[in-house]
């Protein structure tokens, strides 16, 4: 179980390339209607669709490659929104019909409530997850406010009625939280991985004082700098798809999240100023990656978030820090 | 793109990690020595030889020469639990490390048969020869040489940073035993120096933090027997290559300010019961942060030994999470110092040292900048 299925992966892989550019980036549109069709019509959106954690290794691998082409298509949203349907025995989502995507709830379910969901205005159907329950949520005539995250990806203020509830089941908040920020981090893994692909291509042949740029020693100590963060972040992304699949431990996923959010900083610093000037343009592919890194470092909890609850629970936990770690690492 | 996947731990790890953990809480219960910082520096032979008998040290060492046969991984589990109960493992560190598996790979057969039995009894000391005052990031500037004579060689030179050269019983040298030609890294030999011979001095060399663990090394005339030259002459310098290797490849390089991440959660559980309200949010996710941290370079780290474990030594990686490593060790003196604001004695007393002490982690076993370049170099950027 610990590595994920290379077919799996393989597939993953031609299917996004199928779809992106020579420089391995989709087009920047609002939804990448091509990407998406190919994806519903193949078995990775059903991942997660049992309902249990077997398949997270592999949905990781999509979800990095999400990250890695910068592809615009509710694909983590739909991994979480199979799980939870397949959890509270409703079938899975009619992705043939439209979008389906999940929100959290942060306070309780006084109604109504404001919840932002990705493509939660594109949106058939929302789960929305609060106070251990799971509620599936028509959006029709719901007025939803769009907007978008820094990255640009397609965000929307929901107001939670209890009235467009089509039907509800237990499901435990906590752990959809934590496997949507283990899809999360894999994303980012796949971002950093990329943005890191894009500064080293940069220096090879950007030309300056006569030699590629790559040839300077401080360019070179900020990409081995870069490369070092890319590696921790996917580590962290990693660890978390392995060790939650196996044991569905929630500070596994916290771990992951508050470690690749910490690396976000090194990572888009270095990558930036590596490709200098044109990184800084709209016209340059380096943003994609960047803003994506700054917005998912925000979303299914940021690294305070998760550094809170690990720091909470080390605390009331009697023994070492190393104890701590280990048994949360290892299970026991 | 560098990958660390960490396989399943088999059952006979975690069997090995509870009996390290028995073996230390029972250290700690007699009180025979106190959790430091920068613990495997700290020498303590009584307490190295109890490793040793306790079958903890030479753990991948052929069971032909006294060791225990088991993988990388199992070792990996040894190294992590002492480290990280700032166990004074000092003065069998290096042996155990580095110089053992550089005997068992590159001695002739009467050198692993009289020195890798005394390393896995936890008996022997052994120092790293090499570098120079003329040589540290750059190790073939040196100039210590070594010329051929009846049976032997005559060692003359000197190196520095020595640990523990004062009382230990051998170290590798590396030498110069031809010119380089064209080729600065040939002509390089690697010796096993017994540390006692006649032409060997020390001088001690007080660091930063005010210690005498390093030490000026002398050889004047050292002969040494052709037994004990590792590999053929000329081999040196990949023999030391594949020496920094070992010496990068381990957990302490991310648990050497392990000491004050414990007892900051001791001293912050104090808080939490001397005062009724919530912890703070800073207290939970500096803490938090800490054991985010620690898990994924122990990841990291954990990786590595899977590789040498399936007969790999990835030298890259080990130089990238060497660097990650020691950003973060620096890292623990100050956000100890900021979240305690002088609160706690016994963490003060620890935070301290470690101040002092953190400049190197990011200059010994390879500068940042040396590991980066290196780094850069498998990037291979131009």
């Amino acid at each position: 179980m610990n590595a994920p299925d290379r077919m799996v992966v393989d597939l993953a892989e031609r299917l996004f390339a199928d779809h992106t550019d020579a420089l391995g980036c989709v087009p920047d549109e609002p939804l990448n209607r091509g990407l998406w069709t190919a994806l519903v019509a193949s078995d990775l959106l059903t991942l997660m669709a049992p309902g249990d954690l077997h398949g997270l290794p592999e949905a990781c691998e999509v979800a990095r490659e999400v990250g890695r082409t910068a592809a615009r298509a509710p694909v983590i949203e739909s991994l979480v929104a199979a799980w939870a349907y397949a959890q509270c025995g409703w079938g899975r989502p009619a992705w043939e019909q439209g979008l389906a995507t999940y929100a959290f709830a942060a306070v309780g379910l006084a109604s109504p409530t404001l919840v932002s969901a990705a493509y939660g205005a594109e949106a058939r159907e929302v789960v929305v997850f609060a106070d251990d329950m799971a509620f599936q949520f028509e959006t029709a005539g719901a007025a939803p406010l769009p907007g978008a995250n820094l990255a640009g990806e397609p965000r929307a203020v929901l107001a939670f009625d209890a009235s467009r509830v089509r039907r509800s089941a237990p499901l435990p908040s906590a752990q959809a939280r934590a496997l949507a920020a283990v899809l999360r981090t894999a994303a980012m893994a796949g971002a950093a991985q990329r943005a890191l692909a894009i500064a080293l291509e940069h220096a090879r042949t950007r030309v300056q004082f006569g030699r590629p740029i790559g040839m300077f020693q401080a360019v070179q100590q900020m990409l081995a700098q870069l490369a070092g963060q890319v590696a921790l972040l996917s580590a962290a992304a990693d660890s978390a798809a392995t060790g939650f699949a196996m044991r569905g431990d929630p500070l596994l996923a916290a771990a992951a999240k508050a470690a690749a959010g910490e690396a976000v900083v090194p990572v888009t610093e270095a990558a930036h100023q590596v490709v200098a000037a044109i990184g800084y343009t709209r016209e340059h592919d380096l943003h994609r990656y960047t803003r994506r890194l700054w917005s998912w470092r925000d979303e299914d909890g940021t690294e305070m978030e998760w550094q809170e609850l690990l720091g909470r629970r080390l605390l009331a936990s009697d023994g070492t820090l190393w104890q701590f770690v280990t048994a949360v690492m290892t299970g026991k | 793109m560098f990958r660390f996947p960490v396989p399943e731990l088999p059952a006979s790890a975690h069997e090995l990690r509870q009996r390290v953990r028995h073996f230390l809480a029972e250290e700690l219960e007699a009180g025979r020595w106190s959790p430091t910082t920068n613990s495997w520096m700290q020498y303590d032979a009584a307490f190295s030889k109890r490793c040793g008998d306790a079958g903890l040290v030479g753990l991948t060492l052929p069971r032909a020469y006294g060791g225990h046969e088991r993988s990388a991984v199992d070792r990996h589990v040894v190294l992590e639990e002492m480290l990280a109960a700032g166990a004074p493992v000092g003065m069998h560190w290096i042996a155990d490390r580095q110089s053992g598996p550089q005997i068992a790979r590159h001695g002739s057969e009467g050198l692993r048969h009289r020195v890798l039995p005394r390393i896995a009894a936890g008996t022997c000391c052994f120092s790293i020869g090499m570098s120079e005052p003329g040589a540290g990031s750059d190790l073939a500037a040196v100039r210590t040489r070594a010329e051929a004579v009846e049976g032997g060689w005559r060692l003359n030179g000197g190196k520095l940073w020595t640990s523990h050269a004062h009382r230990a019983d051998f170290a590798i040298v590396l030498a110069r035993t031809s010119s380089a030609g064209d080729d600065r890294h040939a002509g390089l030999t690697q010796f096993v120096v017994d540390m006692r011979a006649e032409g060997v001095a020390t001088r001690p060399m007080i660091d930063l933090t005010g210690s005498a663990d390093f030490n000026e090394v002398l050889f004047d005339d050292v002969f040494v027997p052709d037994g004990d030259v590792l590999g053929q002459p000329g081999d040196g310098w990949r023999l030391v290559v594949s020496e920094l290797a070992w010496e990068r490849s381990g957990p302490e390089r991310f648990l050497s300010s392990h000491a004050v991440v414990e007892e900051l959660l001791r001293e912050a559980r104090r808080w939490s019961s001397a005062d009724s309200s919530a912890p703070e949010a800073a207290t939970l996710r500096t803490l938090g942060a800490q054991v985010a941290q620690v898990m994924v370079l122990r990841q990291m780290s954990g990786a590595l030994a899977a590789q040498i474990a399936a007969g790999r030594m990835p030298e890259v990686e080990a130089a990238l999470v060497k660097d990650l490593g020691a950003t973060y060790e620096r890292s623990v003196a100050d956000t100890a110092r900021r979240l305690s604001a002088g609160r706690g004695a016994a963490l003060q007393a620890l935070i301290g040292p470690l101040l002092l002490a953190a400049p190197s982690f990011s200059l010994r076993g390879g500068t940042r900048e040396i590991l980066r370049g290196i780094v850069a170099k498998r990037l291979e950027v131009a």
